[in-house]
């Protein structure tokens, strides 16, 4: 009896996440799809939505309706099976995510031991889903818009996992909760891990970039170029169903920031003499969110100024310079381990 | 609970492998495979094989089975006419094979007289598959690596127009 | 730690030149030849083999990295059978590349891979090496074949030896792995386990040591699964084929050497029948399908087969005369079977033209120096003295009578008169046909005509001197890890 209750409470927590997930999830991708017009009405000297609320910021609440309301079409000559099931796999893989995200000190769902590398595999189903979706709508765009996702999330997958091998070993752990209290010392700034080393400097660009090219977004966004593709992948698609991928990509973003900003950035730490005091680690978690939000901003900030790149320069940015870039760091990364141990780079002159 | 878990993806996964050899669309066959693979992903994190089960994810699911869709698809294969469960030839020699190591499998862990080992401490974690990969085997990791240059070379030296 | 990569020095050595070529390919300019970079392997090749001469005449066995690899006389005189056909192949190669236009610097990488797999099958302590040793030798062959891309028969070739290749390190896979389940280890040390008499899973074993075998003489072209070897050998580039056809050769049997005599003796009776069926359908099969070739490489590769049944009764007689007659034979037939395979690159054009019998009519009459040299290699081929072919041949269906297996032995004796067949149609061709063409064009090659030379040179030296090379291989076998006793001193 006592067994069943203990099980019962393991389930109904891991059900509370979830849904308590699933809800900061889809608030924050609606609220990025309000950001992003903002920032781009903004960028091109425009106001961007401000009709519904307060400063348009009920707009996405507006526009998700809409979508919820839009009729289900299935081009005839689709798969149908595949067809209806691409977009949970995109949104699960996405969703899936979330729970290692760390928002605070000791606030995550569960902090796997493999943390890391688990974002790194589940994330890539999404790409399997990308490519059920374009293959099953029977359209030549949303075939080339999959293929061109798959093609483009496998080979940067390589550059994003050896720059996240940097902090792992930096950190000798792959729990993201691990890596982030590794960060620790040097006033709380110094210890992060962008400033560790010349190395994990660097890696920390590469990683951001090819992260940024593996969900996806421009200037990598050639999946859903409308310029050749229509709208890629998602071309038949509609209603609930273009819902489900939009908001993984918006999830995307938020995800790919967080991690950066985790095993990156410090995480929740910060040169504050407050820290300690407030209850809950609730400051760290402000701070954590404050710094995936500037980079949710420059990711934004990226897709309004820069053009797409052709597909050749995709793959050559990948393999010929960022993989390479990324081991040289890994490489360089042990070997200051070796020679400095224990020591981060502005230690080497002073006392931290 | 970890015994309904436990059934449910053992279900799945032979569920999807039957799939993968009775659809007749290379591609669905595809997906079930993946499908096949995720379930077995969840079997390894029920014996507490993080590592393995986050492997199994990546490689087959997310890298494996993205070619072999992406492959497959580019060829777009007709649907093969196929007269499904008729037993002859090749397929009399896959299901002997098949049955022969499922007869083996069964008579190495049924008979349970020892009872099963208990797995050792840090079962499943990073370090206990890293140490003796880079140790004890550490020459057959690196051997395993010429044959993956030798794959790229040769793919590179053989497809590409103008070398 | 137990990391003595002193012992695996050749093979570290190679990877890396391999690498260096692989490299060198990269930022080759299209069109040019890498004649500096052919010296380079050659020379390169020639100081390994000196250096492996050298370490076989140590002493004693020695194994590292944890029981994956093992150092013995055995492997080293096996190593050097294979750097020596590499040596060979790679002199005649760069003219035929040239030729057919698929000159890279791959090649040469490739092919050193391919050594490099094979040393590591000869040094294999363990299953896993073994399998590995193997693949990486299989990989870059399955490229090499297929290199001639515009000629139909080559991707063909390359593809046929890849599924099929593929198909059986599966199969050995898949053994290995039963055998594994069933004694909890890949040692070859573990494989004495496998005694009938103190075995609880002797089904399973059976069953993975059948696998195994089979994944094994698939490699060696042994018969049930030789049917690739003449599809695969005539259209790979004809450098490749002498190169598969020795060093593969070489390989394969090695690690045949490996396994059979890592087993323990109760379980030899049981195999023996076995061996005896597949040697028995070898040598017909061999020597049967080459009486109806007209392409030479055709009929070489049904040849070759032959030769591994041969080969194949002297191993089956678990004697030390079987035990040396296999290494003097692996090494009098390196020599034939690469020579031959030079002649008939010098004899070839550009897109494998003039290697039918046909276009062999009159040569030898009109090329004196390689028409000798062609007859000195089949005569050796049918076993005449005093050539090295004989030698190997008399050790080996010695091994057979005392070994009480004296049919195998008329049986092996009756197919080299099957043999004389085909071989003398070559022969006849060469010198007793009118020439069959108007223009003759002068046979190019000045690395092949060294290789041929070489080989004729070596063919007669080890037919007349054979007293020391037979010395050092009965050292091989009593100085490695097969023998009962070495187990026990191993540090």
């Amino acid at each position: 009896m006592e067994i069943f209750l203990q099980e019962g409470l393991v389930l109904l927590k891991a059900a509370l996440w979830a849904v308590a997930l699933s809800l900061v999830m889809a608030l924050v991708a609606g609220f990025l799809t309000y950001l992003e017009r903002k920032v781009a009405g903004h960028m091109q000297a425009r106001l961007g939505p401000n009709r519904v609320g307060p400063y348009g910021l009920l707009q996405f609440v507006a526009d998700g309706v809409k979508l919820f309301l839009k009729e289900d079409l299935i081009p005839s000559d689709a798969d149908a099976p595949l067809f209806r099931f691409g977009p949970y796999l995109v949104f699960v893989g996405s969703f899936a995510v979330f729970a290692v995200l760390p928002f605070g000190e000791r606030i995550v769902a569960t902090d796997l031991n493999i943390g890391l590398f688990y974002v790194l595999a589940i994330t890539s189903i999404e790409t399997v889903g990308l490519l059920m979706a374009g293959w099953a709508s029977n359209n030549k765009w949303a075939l080339l818009g999959a293929m061109r996702s798959a093609a483009q999330s496998i080979s940067y997958e390589i550059p994003v996992g050896v720059s996240f091998l940097i902090p792992i070993v930096l950190a000798g752990s792959m729990s993201l909760q691990g890596i982030i209290h590794a960060q620790a010392g040097g006033f709380g700034l110094l210890g992060w891990n962008v400033f560790h080393n010349p190395f994990s400097l660097a890696a920390f660009f590469v990683g951001c970039t090819a992260m940024v090219a593996e969900i996806n977004r421009t200037p990598f966004d050639l999946p859903e170029a409308e310029s050749e593709l229509v709208a890629g992948y998602n071309t038949e698609y509609s209603g609930m169903r273009f819902a489900f991928f939009f908001l993984a990509e918006y999830a995307n973003i938020f995800v790919i920031s967080m991690i950066a900003a985790a095993i990156f950035l410090g995480g929740w730490q910060l040169p504050s003499p407050f820290k300690d005091i407030l209850p809950f680690g609730l400051v760290g978690s402000f701070v954590l969110l404050a710094k995936a939000a500037v980079l949710v901003f420059i990711v934004l900030w990226l897709r309004w100024t820069l053009p797409r790149v052709r597909v050749d320069q995709l793959m050559e940015v990948c393999w010929k310079y960022l993989t390479p870039m990324a081991l040289v760091c890994l490489m360089g990364t042990a070997v200051w381990m070796w020679a400095f141990p224990g020591r981060i780079f502005f230690g080497l002159f002073g006392t931290a | 609970m970890q015994a309904v878990f436990f059934w449910l993806f053992s279900a799945l996964a032979v569920g999807c492998a039957l799939g993968v050899v009775f659809k007749k669309n290379p591609v669905v066959s595809a997906v079930f495979l993946m499908g096949s693979m995720l379930a077995l992903a969840c079997l390894f994190l029920l014996l507490d094989a993080h590592f393995i089960a986050v492997i199994q994810v990546l490689v087959y699911a997310g890298a494996v089975m993205v070619l072999f869709s992406f492959i497959i698809m580019i060829l777009n294969l007709p649907q093969e006419e196929l007269p499904p469960l008729a037993l002859g030839g090749t397929r009399a020699w896959g299901v002997a094979f098949g049955a022969v190591a499922l007869l083996f499998l069964a008579g190495k862990f049924f008979p349970t007289k020892e009872g099963f080992m208990p797995t050792s401490r840090g079962f499943g974690d990073v370090r206990s598959i890293a140490v003796p990969l880079f140790r004890e085997y550490a020459l057959a990791f690196e051997l395993t690596s010429l044959v993956l240059l030798v794959g790229i070379v040769g793919a590179v030296l053989l497809a590409k127009r103008k070398v | 730690m137990d990391f003595r990569v002193g012992l695996v020095a050749v093979e570290v050595a190679l990877s890396l030149l391999a690498l260096l070529f692989i490299l060198l390919g990269a930022w080759q300019r299209p069109n040019t030849s890498p004649t500096g970079a052919w010296a380079v392997a050659v020379l390169a090749l020639i100081a390994l083999g000196g250096f492996s001469l050298s370490s076989s005449g140590i002493d004693g066995v020695a194994r590292s990295f944890y029981g994956l690899v093992v150092s013995d006389r055995l492997g080293a005189f096996l190593g050097l059978f294979s750097l020596i056909s590499g040596l060979l192949v790679l002199f005649m190669s760069p003219a035929y590349l040239s030729r057919e236009g698929i000159h890279k610097a791959e090649y040469y990488g490739l092919v050193f891979l391919s050594l490099v797999g094979g040393f590591f099958m000869f040094k294999a302590a363990s299953l896993l090496t073994l399998f590995l040793g193997l693949e990486v030798l299989s990989m870059p062959l399955y490229v090499l074949c297929g290199l001639k891309r515009n000629f139909g028969k080559s991707p063909e070739a390359g593809l046929k030896y890849f599924y099929l290749g593929a198909f059986f390190s599966a199969v050995m896979l898949y053994g290995i792995s039963f055998l594994y389940g069933a004694l909890g280890t890949v040692n070859l040390e573990g494989l004495a386990a496998l005694a009938i008499s103190s075995n609880r899973h002797g089904l399973m074993c059976a069953f993975g040591l059948a696998l195994l075998l089979c994944g094994l003489a698939f490699k060696a072209g042994l018969a049930p699964f030789h049917a690739w070897v003449p599809d695969v050998y005539e259209g790979a580039p004809t450098t490749i084929t002498a190169f598969m056809a020795t060093f593969v050769k070489v390989a394969a049997f090695g690690a045949l050497i490996r396994i059979l005599f890592s087993l323990p003796p109760d379980i030899l009776p049981v195999l023996k029948p076995f061996g005896w069926l597949v040697a028995v359908l070898t040598m017909f099969a061999g020597n049967l399908g080459a009486l109806y070739q007209t392409n030479i490489k055709r009929l070489l590769a049904f040849s070759s087969i032959a030769h591994a049944g041969y080969l194949l009764v002297g191993l089956l007689s678990f004697n030390a005369l079987g035990q040396q007659g296999v290494l003097y034979y692996l090494l009098a037939y390196t020599f034939m079977n690469v020579g031959a395979f030079a002649v008939v690159i010098a004899f070839g054009q550009r897109g494998e033209e003039n290697v039918t019998l046909d276009d062999l009519r009159g040569m030898g009459l009109r090329h004196p120096f390689l028409g000798v040299a062609m007859a000195l290699f089949i005569l050796s081929m049918i076993g005449i003295p005093p050539t090295a072919g004989f030698v190997g041949k008399y050790y080996l269906f010695a091994a057979a009578l005392s070994a009480g297996m004296p049919v195998l032995a008329v049986i092996g004796v009756l197919n080299s008169v099957i043999s004389l067949g085909y071989y003398l149609r070559v022969l006849v061709a060469l010198f007793m046909m009118p020439e069959a063409r108007a223009v003759i064009i002068p046979p190019k090659g000045f690395g092949a005509k060294v290789a041929v030379a070489a080989c004729a040179v070596l063919v007669l030296w080890f037919g007349c001197f054979v007293s020391s090379p037979i010395a050092a291989f009965q050292g091989a076998f009593s100085q490695s890890m097969l023998q009962p006793g070495t187990i026990a001193r191993l540090p």
